[in-house]
């Protein structure tokens, strides 16, 4: 903060009645009652997502050209992207606010683009905590588990008849889901969170007792393969004899109805998800717990925001290009235009409406990238800022 | 080169000589051929600048004062109600010191109704902190104009150069137009950009009445420090194009007992009344007071320090008090000239034609002593009036 401008004499005037300083020596930040908080409210698509991906978040990143860390973040919350972005049934875009002015954002259109071309994100390593939990059955239900306890530190083996981890998505052929796809995204899915695995003969090799095993808790996931089947039955075997004498959770109370769909893949995975929060309760691991507790509930906890928090008129129409596409990946200009068509509902993405706006100069930039902050002591909560977010990404609060 | 002209075309070919880079400009007669002319100029491509179609006269002159904040060399021009819509943004202009230069066609202001000559309504802005100037001719509208442009942006001061509606708008006359090359020696830009987006700053910002005083006090000391500026830049336009354009003007004033004073066209009427009048024994003689602003009172106290009396042809009253540019001599004079007569002849309101004969006659009758204060009581004759 500068001091304010001294002035001794007449030389000291301009000749044009300009300003000589400027009037940061003036707090006016001490008339405010109210404070611009620029944090995200929660996006409809974010609510009926059953894994709560925050799209506009990982969509704004794909804008700023920042692909790597568009997947990661998605990947915070759903083991298998590339899997969700070709099966998925995707509530969100039923709920995307665009419909308000022309058509929804292809939300999975834009999922699917990033997993087949991001980078892969760096393998994680986790702290190598002592606790050892097998999973019984390689369905995405018993992967995603896996994939949540293995990112938390724990040490994680993944047990099924077949040769492929997979499940049931293994056994069928679905025209929307090459085999390729299955592999790339159970493979990335294991070396993220260090997944060791026991399939085919070294699944066998377990039913004859011949190693010793340390594992605390046993999980064995009762949707990886089709009721009935050969491998759910000699799975369901392995179940009750390596419980003894061992915690066990099955998937009982977390499976929802139709689980074995295909397009049901996200809510399998969401109850893997889930699973593996109670295991960790289980093994009294409560700071793993909590961790992983908070990455799911993030974003349930408030309403959304409603089409009447948008400002429409500040948007121009755009069709969506993904009906060119004809089922194919995205190209990189498809992906972006559809991107851009994202409104970033409750989700500042630096639009810097609200800078061009602010009559005192109180909120900036500093940090590329990184939301506005508003400087406390001129901002004087006038709230033009959050009158003119186009998004209602800012809220004036006490 | 020397060609025809109107004083409204005279004008438009003098803002194309100073290359003047923004116009934004709103018609009314007298003046709508000044823009006119300068928008077909810009429309052709023959003047690189800007031309700006606004709303209102007072539009015009906001944009004048955003263009030269911006450090644009800046023109247009206005008449009548027009400069009396300007009003608010006059002040803005000369307190925020911009170097606009105006053309004012000096027309009557209604009610009634009236488009001719009448200096009301740029005598009614004296006080805007303008630099007025008053032309003889379409000549000296040209080169007014030119020498307008390097005081403004010697001063950091607006410039008005008023022309009389009709007279010289409209009257067409042998103007000498100068090189391009000369002109841009004589006016090279010389504006400073007050807003510059590198270096932030508010214009017109707030202060309190310390600052205020000593700005004004700076404002005033420099407007009357204009008149030798400008005195100045008319003797170095002679040296170079032959004309001048000095503030006060005179004609046979030496040993002249009456002294006719007028500002604007009708000193060339009145020059040739007071040839008649000399014919016929009387000592006469034409002060034109060329500039209002800032006031030439020691040249004016000079030229009359002999004369028994003054006449003001006046083209503007000001009403409860008396003949404007009768005030204003008396005013400059006051303490050095106190048994000087004043008389104010209202003879050229609202276009009437400035007639030597009448004017020699009211000359010869006052000098008779045949005028009392009459039922004014203000030194003043009214000629044309309906009995």
């Amino acid at each position: 903060m500068r001091a304010k401008p001294e002035i001794t004499g007449m030389a000291d005037l301009p000749k044009v009645p300009i300003t000589i300083g400027d009037m940061t020596h003036n707090r006016t930040g001490l008339w405010r009652y109210l404070m611009p908080a620029i944090r995200d409210r929660i996006a409809p698509c974010r609510i009926a997502c059953p894994l709560g991906i925050p799209s506009p978040d990982f969509i704004n990143d794909l804008i700023r050209r920042d692909a790597a860390r568009a997947l990661n973040r998605i990947m915070e919350l759903n083991p298998l992207p590339g899997i969700t972005g070709r099966l998925c049934y995707h509530p969100c875009q039923s709920k995307c606010l665009r419909r308000g002015l022309d058509s929804n954002v292809q939300i999975q259109m834009l999922e699917r683009y990033l997993s087949d071309t991001a980078p892969e994100p760096a393998t994680l390593a986790p702290k190598s905590l002592e606790a050892q939990v097998a999973v019984l059955g390689a369905g995405p239900l018993g992967l995603s588990a896996a994939y949540f306890l293995g990112r938390m530190g724990i040490s994680v083996t993944v047990c099924d008849p077949l040769d492929q981890p997979g499940g049931f998505l293994v056994s069928v052929d679905l025209d929307k889901l090459p085999k390729e796809i299955l592999v790339r995204e159970t493979n990335r899915l294991i070396s993220l969170a260090n997944i060791q695995l026991k399939l085919g003969d070294d699944y066998f090799t377990l039913d004859s007792g011949s190693t010793k095993q340390d594992w605390r808790l046993i999980i064995h996931d009762q949707t990886a393969h089709a009721k009935d089947s050969g491998p759910a039955k000699s799975l369901t075997m392995l179940s009750s004899r390596l419980s003894l004498g061992r915690l066990l959770l099955d998937t009982t109370g977390v499976r929802p109805r139709d689980i074995y769909k295909a397009n049901q893949i996200a809510i399998a995975a969401a109850a893997g998800r889930e699973l593996a929060a109670q295991a960790l309760s289980s093994l009294g691991l409560s700071q793993q717990h909590d961790e992983l507790r908070g990455l799911i509930n993030s974003g349930r906890t408030e309403s959304s925001i409603s089409p009447k928090d948008i400002r429409y008129e500040l948007f121009d129409k755009l069709d969506s290009v993904c009906a060119d596409s004809e089922d194919q990946t995205l190209s990189e200009e498809q992906a972006l235009a559809e991107a851009n068509r994202c409104l970033s509902c409750g989700h500042c993405n630096l639009c810097g409406r609200c800078l061009m706006f602010c009559p005192d100069l109180s909120l900036s930039v500093n940090q590329r990238g990184v939301k506005p902050e508003v400087d406390e002591v001129h901002c004087k909560g006038c709230g033009i800022c959050a009158y003119e977010c186009p998004r209602q990404a800012i809220t004036m609060e006490r | 080169m020397e060609k025809v002209l109107t004083g409204t075309e005279t004008a438009a070919e003098a803002a194309a000589l100073a290359r003047v880079e923004v116009v934004p400009a709103y018609p009314i007669t007298p003046q709508t051929v000044i823009v006119e002319t300068l928008a077909e100029m810009i429309g052709r491509g023959d003047l690189d600048a800007s031309y700006i179609n606004v709303e209102s006269e007072h539009s015009a002159m906001a944009s004048c004062i955003g263009a030269a904040a911006a450090g644009a060399r800046t023109f247009t021009a206005t008449s009548s109600q027009g400069l009396a819509l300007m009003h608010e943004v006059l002040h803005y202009a000369a307190n925020g010191r911009l170097p606009i230069v105006m053309v004012n066609a000096n027309r009557s202001l209604a009610p009634p109704w009236n488009l001719y000559c009448d200096q009301s309504d740029s005598l009614a802005q004296r006080d805007t902190g303008w630099i007025q100037y008053y032309c003889a001719d379409c000549q000296d509208v040209l080169d007014s104009i030119i020498v307008a442009y390097r005081v403004a942006e010697e001063v950091s001061l607006p410039v008005m150069i008023n022309m009389d509606a009709f007279y010289l708008t409209h009257t067409s006359e042998a103007v000498q137009l100068p090189d391009q090359e000369a002109v841009d020696a004589f006016i090279p830009k010389r504006i400073k950009p007050v807003l510059n987006s590198d270096q932030p700053v508010t214009f017109g910002n707030v202060c309190g009445a310390d600052l205020y005083t000593s700005l004004r006090y700076i404002r005033h000391h420099d407007t009357n420090a204009a008149l030798e500026v400008w005195q100045n830049a008319s003797d170095d336009y002679a040296e170079t194009f032959g004309r001048s354009c000095p503030s006060l003007q005179t004609y046979k004033t030496e040993d002249a007992d009456t002294i006719l004073v007028v500002a604007g066209s009708a000193a060339g009427t009145l020059r040739l009344t007071v040839d008649q009048l000399r014919e016929q024994g009387h000592a006469a003689g034409v002060m034109r007071l060329a500039m209002i602003r800032p006031f030439p009172a020691g040249l004016i106290a000079q030229t009359v320090s002999t004369a028994k009396r003054v006449i003001v042809v006046e083209r503007g009253v000001s009403n409860g008090m008396g003949g404007i540019i009768g005030q204003e001599l008396k005013a400059g004079l006051f303490g050095s000239r106190n048994g000087l007569e004043v008389w104010s002849l209202f003879a050229g309101l609202g276009g009437k034609d400035i007639i030597p004969e009448e004017i020699a006659a009211e000359v010869k009758s006052v000098a008779a002593g045949e005028k009392t204060n009459g039922a004014l009581n203000d030194n003043s004759i009214w000629t044309g009036l309906l009995s």
